[in-house]
């Protein structure tokens, strides 16, 4: 097993977990003239 | 103008109340959108944005000159106005700490005709859904 992949990927897990955590989940447009 | 904004990239859903004058868009789960591009396509639509509230999850975060940011994502990070609401969240500003919160973007302006230009879209916290 190589140490240091495993440890480049654990490391890149914590890095993306919180852009995976945080997004937009909802958008509530009000508007006029829809018909 | 619902397939337009069905068409944006990161959209997943469009939910249109004719009635209540209402669109409520669900973001796809790895994509961003681009809110001013969201709000200049409903308006080529045809149809007038008079306000948009984004529900979002991210990180609080302060800028160099000490003024506090709502950071969704690497390339979405807005200025935060203000407020009560605002100032409780100051804390955690640097902390991985994660909130979701619900805010106001944009505001149709006193003179009632859509901006030529959307310029910075910047955060107004109207409530803290979840905080650590």
């Amino acid at each position: 097993m190589n140490i240091k992949k495993v440890g480049l990927a654990i490391l890149l897990g914590l890095l993306l977990t919180p852009a995976l955590w945080a997004q937009v989940e909802r958008i509530d447009l009000q508007v006029q003239g829809m018909t | 103008m619902q397939k337009r904004l069905q068409r944006l990239d990161g959209v997943a859903k469009v939910e249109v109340e004719l009635l209540t004058q209402k669109v409520v868009l669900h973001p796809k789960p790895d994509g961003g959108i681009d809110l001013s591009s969201l709000l200049k396509a409903t308006h080529a639509g045809g149809v007038t944005p008079v306000e948009m509230i984004v529900t979002a999850g991210g990180r609080v975060v302060k800028d160099a000159q000490g003024a506090v940011r709502f950071r969704i994502a690497a390339k979405q990070e807005f200025e935060v106005v203000s407020n009560d609401a605002s100032r409780s969240l100051e804390g955690l500003a640097g902390s991985d700490e994660q909130v979701t919160l619900r805010g106001r973007m944009f505001q149709m302006p006193p003179s009632q005709k859509f901006p030529k230009e959307i310029g910075t879209l910047r955060f107004e916290i109207l409530e803290v859904l979840k905080k650590p």
